[in-house]
């Protein structure tokens, strides 16, 4: 991911935005005084993408470890009377 | 030093380990259950089935307001019935008659309990001297959002022709704006709820006011429960009481209104939420004392999400015994919240949080192991620099000498308690899989709730937008991955930590947010010389699984033979700094990234 370009990570950005409908362009392209504006978020969205996927996806977990399992308190709520706290 | 002669306590024998029934909750828990329960709560979230109400978000609009009433006469909103008693008898509340009523406001819940219970004080004249506060001193602290003045002396009135339920009757609270409040707006500092009025009450809230406690305005938060309290657009709002002509001393985010409300005397108690460090950072910053509970032990059941899988409810409160008497009432299953269920029962935590003494003197209520951190009293602030949170780039700058000779003191005064101090290891890979990338894997539990929103206008996220937008690039694959990774990290922290102490000093709160585990934090000094104010300093307790009873009994002990707890802030003088009004600079970006939230 280091290797990657500031124009190929804006093109991957946009395009998992585009592809969940969030558009950013109705923010100011370059404003310190407005609350977000495109350059920053872009900005903050380079930087994670360089740095959280990369550290997460390189730590090796070994398949058996630690394996989700479904919280035994959704059966409990399902299954019978639930317990009344009020 | 913080050390004082301790007050008359109770004599009780330090409980024999063999007796189940007097065992501390963290000893009757199968450690290997609650990790397959935390396993569970991320499958659970996988599956899109943990559960919080999904509001129609209301449209944009005009900035938040600023405190006001926000119901008209004759709409007050009905109280719950009280039905449910979460108190145990006897309660073990301070003797009325040698309390003082001096100054109401200064005394702390307990104490206030005791005097109301004894007819010694009336919860109106008890609102009146809060509104009296708020009236005079909130214009410069800016911890209210809304104040429910009327609603607070109407359910004042009434409580005090009732009959005395338990140490909540009559007193009022300061509740963070996230939790649900029937009737009244709940905004979490967001254009996104900038028209939202809940139609029913956040279980956490209900059971409050079922106990008879007065909602006594909504508090000040970072937008959303991220940063520290500002406008939805980033402007600061609530100053720490410590401080108050000094705005960049922070109050501690998110919940920095709750927190300065009780400190600077507006509110007896208040409640707020963490999923990064919201409560105990707060707490820690304005002299309180914060209880972080264990994942699922109260309900979230109405309360504005940040994260599915770390949003915790919690006290934060004047002292130990009064956090116990907060955590009393919220803690405990709930229908609504499946976390809650098939969970141990909640032991008595007033009973945990009431000092004793054993032949006369100060004591711990159970035997205790104390973990310390490698580094925890160095100067010298050693670790990975390029990672860091700020706030751990501030703290690497080094400790002050005043700071480290309170944690000195502050383990040898649990010495002399009776609790055993030994120094622990890191677990392994501590740094990396607590460290701020992995605390990242939050971040798509933050933007899915909030989907319809993103799609519609990002502009309704104000200053917080930037990691609404990151959750959205977090791919599937790493999301899981890392959701492993934190019960890897639970399974560590267990096994390594708690195999070789009972509770573990901690100087960050959301490594342990991460993985659910409880927390409390409660002052051990203060420290001025450097800082040109008083500096409140504290420590920051994490313990087992449902630890709540033994991190209440160590802070209870250990506020039995200091005073710290009972330092309050001066009164401000003036909200004008060099002859102009002083300006609430804007939280920036970076701050919004890398605060743990």
């Amino acid at each position: 991911m280091h290797d990657l370009s500031d124009e190929e990570l804006n093109s991957y950005i946009l395009t998992r935005l585009k592809i969940l409908g969030v558009d950013l362009s109705v923010l100011p392209k370059d404003d310190e005084d407005a609350p977000a504006d495109q350059k920053r978020i872009m900005e903050s969205a380079r930087q994670f993408l360089r740095n959280t996927p990369p550290a997460i996806i390189e730590y090796f977990m070994d398949p058996q470890e630690v394996p989700p399992e479904m919280y035994p308190a959704a059966l409990e709520a399902r299954m019978r009377e639930a317990p009344h706290g009020d | 030093m913080g050390i004082e002669s301790g007050g008359p306590g109770r004599e009780l024998s330090v409980p024999n380990r063999d007796s189940r029934e007097s065992l501390p909750t963290d000893r009757k828990v199968d450690r290997r259950g609650f990790l397959q329960r935390m396993t569970a709560i991320t499958a659970a979230v996988s599956a899109g089935t943990a559960v919080y109400p999904i509001t129609p978000l209301p449209g944009s609009g005009t900035a938040a307001g600023a405190v006001s009433a926000p119901r008209a006469p004759g709409s007050r909103r009905k109280r719950p019935s009280g039905s449910r008693d979460p108190f145990r008898r006897p309660l073990p509340l301070p003797e009325a008659s040698r309390i003082s009523l001096n100054d109401p406001v200064a005394l702390s819940l307990a104490e206030l309990a005791s005097l109301i219970e004894a007819g010694r004080l009336s919860p109106v004249e008890l609102v009146e001297a809060y509104l009296a506060r708020i009236d005079a001193h909130d214009s410069v602290y800016r911890a209210f959002k809304l104040v429910l003045a009327d609603e607070a002396l109407a359910d004042a009135e009434e409580l005090a022709r009732a009959s005395w339920r338990g140490p909540l009757h009559g007193i009022p609270l300061a509740v963070k704006d996230n939790f649900y409040t029937a009737g009244v707006p709940t905004l979490a500092n967001s254009h996104i709820f900038e028209d939202f009025v809940p139609d029913f009450d956040a279980t956490a809230v209900s059971r409050l006011q079922g106990a008879g406690a007065i909602l006594l305005g909504k508090t000040e938060m970072g937008p959303l429960a991220t940063s520290r309290a500002t406008t939805p657009d980033g402007d600061w709002t609530t100053l720490n009481a410590w401080a108050p002509h000094i705005p960049e001393v922070s109050p501690g985010g998110s919940s920095s209104g709750s927190a300065t409300s009780v400190a600077s005397r507006m509110a007896a108690s208040s409640i707020g939420t963490q999923t990064g460090g919201s409560i105990n950072n707060p707490s820690l910053a304005l002299g309180l004392t914060g209880l972080k509970p264990t994942m699922g032990r109260a309900s979230v059941y109405g309360v504005i999400p940040l994260t599915y899988t770390r949003d915790h409810p919690g006290p934060l409160a004047r002292d130990a015994l009064d956090a116990a008497i907060i955590m009393q009432a919220i803690a405990g299953p709930d229908p609504s919240d499946p976390r809650t269920l098939g969970l141990p029962e909640v032991s008595d935590l007033v009973e945990a949080a009431t000092p004793i003494r054993t032949n006369g003197r100060p004591a711990v209520r159970w035997p205790t192991t104390l973990g310390v951190l490698p580094g925890y009293l160095d100067l010298e602030v050693s670790g990975a620099g390029d990672e860091d949170t700020e706030e751990e780039r501030v703290a690497r700058r080094g400790r002050s000498e005043a700071e480290v000779n309170a944690r000195k003191e502050m383990l040898r005064v649990f010495e002399e308690l009776g609790v055993r101090v030994v120094e622990v290891n890191l677990p392994e890979d501590w740094e990396i899989l607590s460290g701020r990338l992995f605390n990242n894997v939050r971040l798509p539990e933050r933007s899915e709730p909030f989907l319809e929103v993103l799609r519609e206008d990002v502009r309704k996220f104000g200053v917080s937008l930037a990691p609404w937008i990151n959750g959205l690039l977090l791919d599937g694959t790493e999301y899981l991955r890392g959701q492993r990774a934190k019960l890897l990290l639970l399974e560590r922290v267990l096994d390594q930590f708690f195999g070789h102490c009972d509770v573990v000093v901690q100087t960050d709160a959301y490594r342990f947010d991460i993985i659910g585990l409880p927390l409390i934090n409660f002052p051990i000094g203060f420290e001025e010389a450097s800082t040109g104010y008083p500096r409140p300093l504290g420590a920051m307790l994490g313990g087992m699984p449902y630890a709540e009873d033994r991190l209440l009994s160590l802070a209870a002990a250990y506020q039995e033979v200091t005073d710290w707890h009972r330092r309050r802030p001066a009164e401000p003088e003036t909200f004008v700094v060099d002859g102009r009004e002083a300006r609430r600079p804007r939280i920036n970006l970076r701050e919004v990234m890398e605060v743990g939230e």
